[in-house]
């Protein structure tokens, strides 16, 4: 590999705390003071607090973000995280004035919480804020929903941790990963725009259809078949001119189950439970209400520690969907490429 | 009557809202009201459009509402290691988003990226390019190229990392910058690190290149610190119930870890501070994982259970990880992914161009068919 240059990143010792730097790599142990406050323990004997915050969906301003660097100044050094779950979080801060901290950020608007047994921050893509491809927008969805389960972000109460991940459209990774995962699905046949069409590089975009929905059609253009589109997209996000979205059809799917973690029964994706619910801005009644039906389930249900998964693994799918209230259909069938792997093939059903 | 009552309607409430947030930016607010009151997105296509000077970095957005705004474009700031910031250096970047974007940021994408936004020509571009680079960060990880390499905190916070992830990762991005600014490849690479299996970064799972720090030999018990945890309350019975594969027995006061059914999971050293994972430590890269593409959401593979690296230069880790974007770059389809490169050509194919000695590691059952392969040589030369 030839090499042309760039700067790279700044050295990881540039941006970290005073304190943090002496204790690199000799950390011990760490405990949960109360919501949003951990207490990392070195081996030196030296203490690090930190306090996390939520923060909005998607987009903050330069407004909000200076105003928490003010925060940060005054409380933490001068030093902040964003966590893998892009919550903020002030490092270094003294325990005496954790308080303030908690009244001043709170007073901001950013509510502190999210450690341990509690409802994570919840992620979300940028949506209708600035994407083209989404069948949903997931920033007001996790605005509502941060709004709903406020509560469970300020207190531990849950059986374990939960995550939320919402996606505007299949393209989102993030979505199965979670424990309770949002994903916007289309339902429409994709547009293509005669007009337009010779721009797009059609053997790519015939060979990136999954189904082989899409066949040329005359010298430049393309056809889609309606039988056999699975709305995953593909077209629309490679080529310009093929549309997809429709205000009456669009809206998301619910997946469970997601965990990324070696313990337990191992890393696995969600699975889809509710194949499609409408859109509904701004309220997503929807949303909420499948979420808490779903998480209600669980913490009634559940053991102490016990992840979704875990909890689903242990009751089995039969249970889940009636604890949780949700009715099954033919689209909860896997007719993909793997879908028979997800087949029933023993008898051991949960009568 | 304000004339933007879904956005009055969501920044309500307790939980921080993004439309409070974007109405103090001099982002075009009608679009996204706009947006939901016709339930429809008013954006329009975007690419990776490429910096002045720079292969990616930048995506550029049209928009299909042109009464309101043309176009709008975004910046990817490639991520600090562990994400950790320093406000004197933060509020430059803010100054930056505020002079050449609409004075939104985007903290943090899937990628763990900072994003400018609203960027509206291309010498704003270069400006923002300039400045950043000026102050020790760059702009990249856009289109068809290694994405940005993310990393948990690793040891600058965790006790439980086994690699030192942030320093991995400013090592990786300084090595492949080329590749994350110049888009070569058939399709995106994102790479994820996590310093443990606890698998913060979720690697295996969303890295189409995932390194995961991992231990070989068995969790260390210090017994002396485990009966003070003990005594203290820790529930020591209940964490042996709860191991996976009831490789813990706690009897007379003393732990034992069966290292027949020890799977290194980290759930014991997770939850008693007396056990800390063992001194082999390493990285394991896995490949393939994703949502989309052609054969739908795909979880990662184990290319290489185990590999021994050291800085400066992390030569093995290096080897491994050209190995398979040099892999992907020769079989790789336009616009397909790792993973189903994989489905279609074969894992069996793909292991075997990697150069890895296959054992038990890489599978989780062996095959069920014989539908094999054989080469000529295998069969003594007979056809």
């Amino acid at each position: 590999m030839s090499k042309v240059g760039g700067v790279g990143v700044p050295r990881v010792e540039e941006n970290l705390p005073p304190v943090v730097l002496k204790n690199y790599g000799k950390w011990d142990t760490h405990e949960i003071v109360k919501p949003g406050v951990i207490k990392r323990v070195s081996k030196t004997g030296d203490v690090c607090h930190t306090v996390r915050t939520a923060m909005p969906p998607s987009r903050i301003s330069v407004a909000s973000m200076l105003e928490l660097c003010d925060l940060a100044d005054k409380y933490s050094g001068g030093y902040f995280r964003i966590t893998l779950r892009h919550s903020f979080e002030f490092i270094v801060v003294v325990p005496k004035q954790i308080n303030a901290l908690i009244k001043e950020v709170e007073a901001l608007g950013f509510p502190v919480g999210g450690t341990r047994n509690s409802m994570h921050n919840i992620m979300a893509c940028p949506s209708w804020i600035h994407c083209n491809l989404p069948a949903t927008d997931s920033p007001s969805i996790a605005k509502v929903l941060g709004d709903a389960l406020i509560k469970e972000f300020k207190n531990h109460k849950l059986p374990s941790w939960l995550k939320i991940n919402i996606g505007g459209c299949a393209n989102i990774e993030e979505a199965l990963m979670a424990d309770i995962g949002i994903i916007g699905v289309h339902r429409d046949l994709p547009i293509v725009l005669e007009d337009q069409i010779g721009i797009c590089e059609r053997p790519t975009v015939i060979a990136i259809c999954p189904t082989a929905a899409i066949k040329p059609k005359g010298e430049f253009s393309v056809s889609i078949s309606a039988e056999r589109c699975i709305h995953c997209g593909a077209c629309t996000m490679h080529c310009e001119a093929i549309l997809t979205g429709d205000p009456k059809l669009d809206g998301y799917a619910i997946s469970v189950g997601g965990k990324a973690s070696n313990t337990g029964s191992g890393p696995d994706l969600g699975r889809i439970v509710i194949p499609y619910l409408p859109n509904n801005p701004p309220k997503w009644q929807e949303a909420v209400k499948a979420v808490v039906q779903i998480m209600d389930a669980w913490r009634k249900d559940a053991e102490p520690d016990e992840r979704m998964r875990e909890w689903i693994n242990r009751i089995g799918w039969d249970r889940f969907f009636r604890k949780a209230g949700i009715k099954v259909s033919l689209k909860d069938i896997d007719g993909y490429i793997y879908g028979n792997e997800f087949a029933r093939s023993d008898l051991r059903f949960g009568w | 009557m304000s004339d933007t009552p879904y956005m009055d309607a969501l920044s309500k409430g307790p939980w921080p809202s993004h439309t409070k947030e974007l109405k103090r930016t001099r982002y075009p607010i009608m679009m996204y009201e706009e947006a939901m009151k016709q339930r429809l997105t008013q954006w329009g296509h975007g690419g990776m459009s490429s910096v002045p000077g720079l292969g990616s970095g930048a995506i550029a957005r049209k928009s299909r509402r042109p009464d309101i705004i043309s176009h709008s474009h975004l910046i990817r700031v490639l991520g600090n290691p562990g994400n950790f910031y320093k406000t004197s250096t933060f509020r430059k970047i803010c100054e930056i988003a505020d002079k050449y974007g609409d004075g939104s940021l985007h903290m943090l994408t899937t990628n763990y990226n900072i994003e400018i936004c609203g960027i509206m020509n291309d010498d704003a571009m270069k400006g923002v390019t300039q400045e950043l680079n000026a102050m020790g960060y760059d702009v990249g990880s856009a289109g068809d190229a290694i994405r940005n390499i993310p990393d948990c905190m690793g040891p600058a916070l965790c006790e439980y990392a086994m690699v030192d992830m942030p320093r991995v990762k400013h090592f990786m991005t300084k090595h492949y910058i080329d590749d994350i600014q110049y888009p070569r490849f058939p399709f995106k690479i994102k790479t994820k690190m996590s310093g443990c299996p606890n698998e913060c970064g979720k690697a295996l799972l969303h890295g189409d290149i995932g390194i995961i720090g991992v231990f070989r030999d068995l969790p260390k018990v210090d017994q002396k610190r485990l009966n003070q945890w003990v005594k203290k309350g820790g529930n020591i019975k209940w964490v042996c119930d709860h191991c996976p594969t009831d490789a813990m027995k706690w009897e007379k006061n003393k732990l034992k870890i069966d290292g027949n059914r020890c799977i290194r999971c980290m759930y014991c050293i997770n939850r008693v501070p007396a056990i800390k994972s063992g001194d082999d430590k390493g990285f394991a890269i896995t490949a393939g994982g994703k949502m989309k593409g052609k054969f739908g959401p795909m979880k990662g593979k184990v290319i290489f259970p185990f590999i021994k690296a050291t800085p400066p230069d992390y030569k093995e880790l290096v080897q491994a990880y050209d190995k398979i974007c040099e892999i992907y770059d020769e079989h790789g389809r336009k616009k397909e992914r790792i993973g189903d490169m994989m489905q279609r050509l074969g894992f069996d194919k793909f292991l075997e161009w990697c150069g890895v000695e296959v054992s038990t590691m890489h599978f989780s059952s062996p095959r069920r068919n014989t539908f094999y392969h054989w080469e000529a040589e295998e069969l003594g030369g007979v056809k």
